[in-house]
């Protein structure tokens, strides 16, 4: 696969990823559908949650990191986890918006790798892939959050959020595999047909025999400059 | 002071009268306790022995003899182990399953421990090998502990009370600072072991760095944080904000756990071909994988049920045993399979390009020739003025001319200066010039960042990270392998020459006997005229 196909879906994996963790970012309050999670008539979402009366109406509390009660004129709707936690660790939902935020630059580094000079850097798409491993963990650590408040009563927007973290864990793959991709080919650059053909090669018996009968300027002035044999060298191993 | 983890669970509001006191009013109590055995007494209170707020029953045999309970705490009792609820008390939350989970953990941990010290042989991976050592007995003496002191809790309930309470056994998680010092040493270093795993996974030397850098900061920002809310006084509980740091970490290490269950399992799918190869390799992938994805599926049964919880934290000891030890042996079958066919191939072992990337010591080398030639075939002007510029800046310029105008160069690595072979002269190697902060900065940067590479490369890769391919060598090969190594100068590879190249003659053995004879004839004749 060539590596323009494999950015093409790269972007378009972490469009879905970011449009996935936007879902419950804009969840209730700010939407009346979409919730992350309903249980005994209550729905819940990042920043908020609504109760839904019998007779049909719907009260939510402001927009705020964390659940608070619902005061409906004298009446008080407490909050009410299917997990039964306390419903101050619902201040951990913050998580979904920094994920959001963290894919969101992802996004935009990926975008730049259509760029052919980006696309061909090796250093670029090792920072790319670097940034990419908090950004799947944050993401992880969104779904692991909703799974510790809603359990089994997480609606899909919740379960689309695992959705995103799959999806990130295959970008994380394609970026590394892209470094990789990228990497090889500036090493075999080094060695293409065109690099290699502009070198002369000299026979080093026929140089040194030159370069004992030649004269040192006239070396200079002819511009070739004599190939000595090496005075200096190295040696090195690896493992 | 320990702090203890019932951030989990929320009691709710559910009240139990038999965990009140009850009036009984005026009557006589009997009992081997009281000063006598019988005692007229007027507003008998009586309260029921409760855990935590919830009723407990008597764990002793009932008989026709026995005197019953009051009605109330019968009432109790029943409703307790009927409600449709998690804090119920169902067979499943006994103490029965308490125990079987117990003695199966402990079971499991000093089986894998033993294991570990019979299948891995610290021949390459020296460390890493050492950590996984000292991590496994730790974790065994761990569980030894907690055992011990759960029985011993039961049978001081059972003499006291008469009861066996769960709730007892899981306050000594967080109540045992012992056991909870040995949990986190035990864990942090069975994570780092984890990012040892990690570290063999990847082939190419930079991810190699890269997994050990990212790894063993998230380990230790994990376990830094684990501490805090487990040992500190300073946080206050009741501060809304403080008490999130409990549950965060804990996702926070579930997270780490499932990215190392993902690392892995995507690694088996990319080696399918060598994990199903045999049947033994197959029932090893099958294993390998269900115990990386333990972790992660106690967590959910954890959250789902919150009477796990407890057991959940002494399953996740074993767990990690279980995902280091059993995933190691996996890697070294799967390591030994693939070499084997590497041997076979025609092309052998792979060499990567990341293996000779930058070539810093070749570019050096090409520099320092290049400017041997510039120098040669310069005027004698020019030599005169490296001379005089070397004389004002004698500290830092190695450079001279001899007697003969040639020039002769020593190490002096502050005149190479980001390895590029650009087409500067020698005479203009920045002597005049001074340098700009930023590439001060920079230069100071480089070197910070070089030693790191250094002590991931020198310690990680070379030396944790290493496939131990045999573990079944005997002592004479290792004695023979480390011959030819030091025969062939491998016994020092991290160490990097540069050196003269010119023609070694081997003078054979004969030659230079006769040599030392002359010389010590001629030293014997020096010291005769002398004398």
């Amino acid at each position: 696969m060539s590596t323009c196909v494999v950015t093409v879906f790269l972007v378009l994996f972490t469009t879905i990823s970011l449009a996935f963790q936007l879902l419950p970012v804009i969840s209730v309050p700010f939407t009346a559908n979409l919730a992350l999670s309903r249980y005994d008539n209550r729905a819940y979402g990042v920043f908020g949650w609504c109760y839904n009366a019998e007779n049909g109406s719907k009260h939510c509390m402001s927009a705020s990191i964390g659940y608070t009660d619902l005061y409906d004129n004298r009446i008080v709707h407490k909050v009410n986890l299917p997990s039964r936690l306390r419903y101050s660790f619902t201040k951990l939902l913050i998580v979904h918006p920094l994920s959001l935020g963290i894919t969101f630059i992802l996004w935009i580094m990926v975008i730049l790798v259509l760029l052919p000079p980006f696309r061909s850097s090796p250093r670029y798409l090792l920072i790319v892939a670097l940034y990419s491993t908090p950004a799947f963990l944050c993401c992880l650590l969104a779904f692991l959050i909703d799974i510790l408040l809603f359990i089994s009563q997480l609606d899909w927007i919740g379960w689309l959020v695992l959705a995103s973290t799959v999806i990130m864990a295959i970008c994380c793959f394609l970026l590394w595999t892209l470094r990789r991709s990228a990497s090889i080919k500036k090493y075999e650059k080094l060695f293409s047909d065109d690099r290699v053909s502009s070198i002369q090669a000299y026979s080093m018996c026929e140089l040194k025999s030159n370069a004992n009968n030649m004269p040192s300027d006239s070396t200079q002035e002819s511009g070739v400059e004599p190939l000595l044999e090496p005075h200096l060298t190295y040696r090195g191993s690896l493992d | 002071m320990i702090r203890d983890l019932s951030w989990k669970l929320d009691p709710g509001d559910r009240n139990y009268a038999s965990c009140q006191p009850q009036e009984l009013g005026n009557g006589i109590i009997i009992g081997s306790l009281l000063p006598n055995i019988a005692y007229l007494a007027d507003n008998i209170k009586f309260q029921s022995y409760c855990d935590g707020q919830l009723p407990v029953y008597n764990a002793a045999r009932m008989t026709d003899f026995s005197y019953p309970y009051l009605d109330i705490v019968k009432e109790d009792w029943q409703a307790y182990i009927e409600a449709d609820d998690i804090l119920t008390g169902s067979f499943s939350y006994g103490i029965y399953p308490v125990l079987l989970s117990l003695t199966a953990n402990f079971v499991i941990t000093v089986f894998l421990t033993l294991l570990i010290f019979i299948n891995i042989k610290s021949k390459h991976s020296k460390y890493t090998s050492i950590l996984l050592k000292v991590g496994a007995v730790i974790s065994s003496i761990k569980i030894i502990i907690f055992v011990t002191r759960a029985l011993k809790e039961l049978c001081r309930l059972h003499d006291d009370y008469g009861v066996a309470t769960t709730y007892r056994i899981m306050l000594l998680f967080s109540s045992d600072l012992s056991f909870s010092i040995l949990d986190l040493i035990s864990i942090f270093l069975l994570q780092l072991c984890q990012v040892m795993i990690a570290i063999r996974l990847f082939s190419r030397n930079l991810e190699k760095r890269l997994v050990f850098l990212l790894g063993a900061s998230l380990v230790i920002v994990a376990n830094v944080l684990w501490a805090i809310p487990q040992f500190s006084d300073v946080i206050n509980r009741d501060d809304p904000h403080a008490e999130l740091l409990a549950p965060f970490v804990y996702l926070f290490r579930i997270a780490i756990a499932a990215s190392y269950a993902s690392t892995i399992i995507s690694y088996g799918i990319l080696k399918r071909r060598f994990c199903f190869a045999t049947s033994q390799m197959a029932i090893l992938t099958t294993l390998t994988v269900l115990v990386v994805l333990l972790q992660p599926a106690l967590f959910l049964a954890d959250v789902s049920n919150v009477w796990l919880s407890g057991v959940g934290e002494l399953f996740n000891t074993t767990c990690y045993v279980g995902s280091t030890s059993i995933v190691w042996e996996w890697l070294d079958r799967l390591g030994v399979s693939e070499r084997r066919e590497q041997a076979q191939s025609i092309l052998g072992r792979p060499i990567y390009e990341d293996e000779q990337s930058d070539y810093h010591i070749a570019k050096y080398a090409l520099r320092v020739q290049k400017a041997l030639t510039h120098a040669k075939s310069g005027n004698l002007e020019e030599r005169k003025q490296i001379s005089s510029l070397c004389e004002a800046r004698s500290s830092s310029c190695t450079n001279f001319i001899d007697t003969e105008g040639e020039i002769t160069f020593q190490n002096d690595e502050a005149n190479y200066i980001g390895g590029q072979v650009d087409g500067e002269s020698i005479n203009q190697v920045k002597f005049k010039q001074q340098q700009s902060f930023k590439e001060v900065t920079q230069q100071k940067i480089t070197v910070v960042c070089d030693r790191l590479l250094y002590y991931a490369d020198q310690v990680v890769s070379k030396s944790w990270g290493t496939l131990s391919l045999s573990s079944k060598s005997t002592d004479d090969s290792t004695k023979r392998e480390k011959m030819v190594r030091k025969r062939v100068g491998l016994d020092r590879p991290n160490e990097v020459y540069i050196y003269s190249t010119k023609d070694v003659i081997f003078e054979p053995d004969g030659d230079i006997e006769e040599e030392e004879e002359q010389k010590e004839a001629n030293e014997q004749r020096y010291h005769s005229h002398d004398a």
